[in-house]
């Protein structure tokens, strides 16, 4: 076994698990706050990565800098999607959700795909080719950038939710729904809000996703299973299980990517996720709660 | 009214993080009677409900039933063994009629439930006695979701009365129900009383509690602190401050 | 809701449907219509059989597609390397063992997938889907890949091509719904309908659930397999991305949705409404207006009109007879009843 290799694909690993725990935090923030998948997320994460295109293309500004227009719009379109088609389930919200976001994610690829058409299109940045080497395995500056960031992102994530009152509403919320309603937290105002950093998550790895990636609306599909699984594998609402699940299961999914084989690199996720079902069905950090009022 | 003990719980304890809901409890219910386990609120009644009924696990003691230990089995086994339960919040299948709840339990199962539908012989017949004797036949065929909160409380009892349990679990019976419908059900419980069926009652309402218990449990911050005819019990001093003091 | 009423009419009315099925290729003729009527009799299958799984017991599967996808390629790989038989009838016959093996393949999926509730069952349908198709494009040696599979060629041509086929894809339509409705009136039914609406105390009332949701995934794969089958046969050639599609689940939950989950003749309203209407759609607008609508149209029906059509309109037609009979409604009048003293007073 080539050992340098394996570290290569180790720090490769987790330098695109970082950016992908970040999509799936947001994921997770809002399975934890709302109870339901968003399967559109994957959609939402590809917006981000048309906006912080177009902003590259159009102002010439760097992906990275042009965060201060793509998280802001992403969290706002978050919040529309949130009170216009998520508010108004009352019942069976569990179960339609998934059948709701996935008609946003058809909605939003269709959008996309008329504003934007269907070629694959990538932010080309001046530093996006240069790369350096670990273990023989060649590792793509930007990859650096992207984990970087990502760790910023989940700490101003975590200071929002552990020092803001504002996070102390969304972790009430988190714990005991009609507990936080009580007490006078106004928990619509608390689902629109974390749907919409939800979406702001999603455009941060959107951002990092598109230097990376040629994408196109199409892309949204292959994504999805993954932040899926990252989620389950961390515990549905937990946002650190999320990350930590990334860290885990995108190493696993590079290490066989280089040391096997490319193709058999995608079903190692599933592998993994059978695995965990099978094990611990709650995942990481999920619990298993039985209902008895 | 034998004096076997059909249920026994033993120095029972249960936290849930910081908080100490249940702090070495125990109580004994006998073959026959109707037990009132009454205490102010936050006193553990209902952890203790739900640790008896396999919800929640206990993080100590033993819970025996007729020599059986059911502590940490789950819902569905304590229920085959002969205890059913209703909820603080009436429970109920509300996309079902009132019938069809009653008949889940007894429904016609296997091979021969696909061939021949779910309406075991006969059970639909008892199914309908039973809502008639609940005052609610007349609401058979209608959606439970339609019902009134009160004649929900019905349909779940007699959804659990459908398999002839020796020892049932009310959990606060008379809440949000009409003070008629609270006689008659008191009635219905001490006339199921009389064929055999044990109840283990927790209840706020106090008159009710005198009304139909031979036998009182007080729990006071998760502990159990007097057991006993109610007669006596209401008299104890320790009973008198729990309610009243600080 | 079982509905009461007695079964004659309900079954008069299903021979005249069956009637009018039966005799529709040579009322219709034109392969133009008669692919339209066989890919929404293929959609009546699928969305029945949906709704055993989604909507009794609400558990909303999205992995109709990889089963669909299972019969598809069982059966194109049996054609090529186990049985050779020549483009006739003769496929035909195996088409109820390619759903055979797909309810066989959902066994152990459907055994870790249900340990689990609502969302996470669902993301791990979705899992099971994306698996198939990596699978099915991976396993290149054994499937050909993103080349696809090829299946023998049916001797028949021209106009009367669709026929057969038609008539096969009605009696996987038939069978499915049959399936649907022996669960419905069954112990396993009434189980999942429990489970639907409180599983805990279905659960603590001593319904297995775990088993009874097994039973209807397992069934549910089975008859997506045989319809995957058959629509192999009829397209000749199979690939791993049109052969296990997402749209083909969404598609088979939406009109199951919009007839009215949880009840028999919703899967099959839904069908028959929204296949031919996706299909014409899809011939007049480009691809991404399409998704636009397909998905506008799915949240309209779910945000507006969440019971479906079925029940709504049962609703409506019970309120109207209970206002002309002067009856007050089933709403809970201001005094409950007691119940009756010499009953209780025994």
């Amino acid at each position: 076994m080539n050992l340098s290799l394996l570290f290569g694909a180790l720090v490769l690993g987790l330098l695109t698990g970082g950016v992908y725990g970040v999509m799936a935090s947001g994921l997770a923030l809002t399975f934890g706050v709302m109870r339901i998948i968003n399967v559109g997320h994957a959609a939402l994460v590809i917006t981000g990565a048309f906006i912080s295109y177009e902003v590259f293309r159009h102002l010439h500004l760097d992906p990275f800098a042009g965060l201060v227009i793509t998280m802001p719009l992403m969290f706002l379109i978050g919040v529309v999607l949130e009170v216009l088609f998520i508010r108004p389930l009352k019942t069976d919200r569990e179960e339609l959700s998934v059948l709701v976001t996935w008609a946003l994610a058809l909605a939003l690829e269709g959008v996309l795909g008329y504003f934007f058409g269907t070629d694959l299109v990538q932010t080309t940045v001046s530093y996006g080719n240069s790369t350096f080497v670990v273990g023989g395995v060649h590792i793509a500056d930007v990859y650096i950038y992207g984990f970087l960031l990502a760790i910023a992102a989940m700490a101003a994530l975590a200071a929002l939710l552990y020092r803001t009152n504002l996070g102390a509403a969304i972790r009430a919320t988190m714990l005991n729904r009609q507990a936080a309603q009580l007490i006078g937290i106004d928990v619509e105002r608390v689902s629109a809000i974390s749907f919409g950093i939800g979406a702001a998550l999603a455009g941060v790895g959107g951002t990092v996703y598109g230097i990376v990636n040629a994408f196109n609306p199409d892309s949204h599909y292959d994504l999805i299973g993954h932040l899926l699984v990252i989620v389950v594998l961390g515990g549905v609402g937990s946002m650190r299980g999320a990350f930590l699940a990334a860290l885990l299961i995108i190493c696993i999914q590079d290490i066989t990517q280089v040391m096997i084989s490319p193709d058999w690199a995608d079903l190692s996720f599933f592998v993994v996720l059978t695995i965990m079902l099978v094990v611990r069905p709650q995942g990481f950090f999920g619990v298993r709660v039985r209902e008895a009022t | 009214m034998s004096g076997d003990t059909l249920l026994h719980v033993q120095n029972l304890s249960k936290r849930f993080g910081g908080v100490v809901a249940v702090n070495d409890c125990s109580l004994t219910v006998r073959k026959g009677t109707i037990t009132g386990l009454i205490g102010p609120n936050g006193s553990g009644k209902t952890t203790v409900f739900n640790m008896i009924t396999g919800f929640v696990r206990p993080d100590d003691g033993a819970i025996r039933f007729n020599d059986d230990t059911i502590a940490g089995r789950t819902p569905g086994a304590i229920y085959r063994m002969g205890i059913g339960r209703t909820f603080q919040m009436a429970r109920v299948f509300t996309r079902l009629t009132a019938l069809e709840n009653l008949l889940v339990p007894v429904r016609r199962t296997g091979v021969s439930g696909f061939l021949r539908g779910f309406r075991g012989v006969g059970q639909a017949e008892r199914a309908r006695d039973m809502l008639n004797q609940l005052g609610i036949g007349h609401m058979a065929e209608e959606p439970v979701g339609r019902l009134s909160y009160g004649q929900r409380r019905l349909v779940e009892l007699g959804t659990v009365m459908m398999v002839n349990p020796k020892l049932v679990l009310l959990d606060e019976p008379a809440a949000g129900v009409h003070p008629r419908v609270v006689d008659g059900l008191a009635r219905y419980i001490r006339s199921l009383n009389e064929t055999g069926v044990s109840f283990l009652v927790v209840e706020h309402d106090l008159n009710f509690v005198m009304d139909i218990c031979h036998d009182l449990v007080v729990l006071d911050r998760g502990r159990h602190i007097a057991q006993g005819p109610p007669a006596e019990v209401r008299a104890q001093q320790s009973v008198i401050d729990a309610y009243l003091g600080d | 809701m079982t509905g009461s009423r007695p079964g004659w009419a309900k079954l008069r009315g299903c021979v005249v449907a069956l009637a009018f099925c039966l005799a529709f290729p040579t009322l219709f003729p034109g392969s133009g219509v008669l692919n339209i009527a066989l890919l929404t009799l293929m959609y009546v299958a699928l969305a029945s059989s949906w709704n055993i799984l989604g909507g009794f017991a609400g558990y909303i599967s999205l992995g109709v597609s990889a089963f669909f996808g299972i019969g598809a390629y069982s059966m194109g790989l049996i054609l090529e390397h186990l049985i050779h038989m020549s483009g006739g009838y003769g496929p035909f016959a195996l088409v109820p063992l390619a759903g055979l093996i797909a309810a066989v393949v959902a066994i152990p999926l459907g055994w870790v997938a249900l340990r689990t509730r609502h969302a996470v069952f669902a993301t791990a349908t979705i899992a099971i889907m994306f698996v198939f198709q990596l699978l099915a494009t991976n396993l290149s040696g054994i499937t050909g890949g993103s080349a696809g599979l090829g299946y023998p060629v049916p001797t028949w041509t021209g106009d009367f091509y669709d026929k057969p086929f038609y008539y096969a894809m009605l009696v996987v339509a038939v069978v499915g719904v049959i399936i649907a409705w022996m669960v419905r009136r069954s112990g396993v039914g009434l189980g999942l309908l429990a489970i639907r609406d409180d599983e805990d105390k279905a659960e603590a009332i001593g319904v297995p659930t775990w088993s009874y949701k097994l039973v209807a995934f397992v069934l549910s794969a089975f008859v997506a397999g045989m319809v995957g089958a058959v629509y192999g046969y009829y397209t000749t050639y199979i690939y791993p991305q049109f052969v296990i599609d997402p749209l083909i689940s969404i598609g088979a939950a939406l009109m199951a949705f919009l007839g009215g989950s949880g009840t028999l003749v919703g899967p099959v309203l839904g069908a028959l409404i929204l296949e031919p209407a996706q299909l014409e759609l899809g011939f007049h607008v480009n691809g991404q207006i399409y998704l636009i609508l397909y998905g506008a149209v799915f949240l309209f029906v779910i945000l507006l009109m969440p019971r479906g059509i079925v029940p709504s309109v049962g609703a409506l037609i019970d309120s109207r007879r209970a206002r002309r009979r002067g009856a007050p409604l089933a709403a809970p009048p201001p005094t409950q009843q007691p119940p009756t003293a010499e009953a209780v007073a025994r």
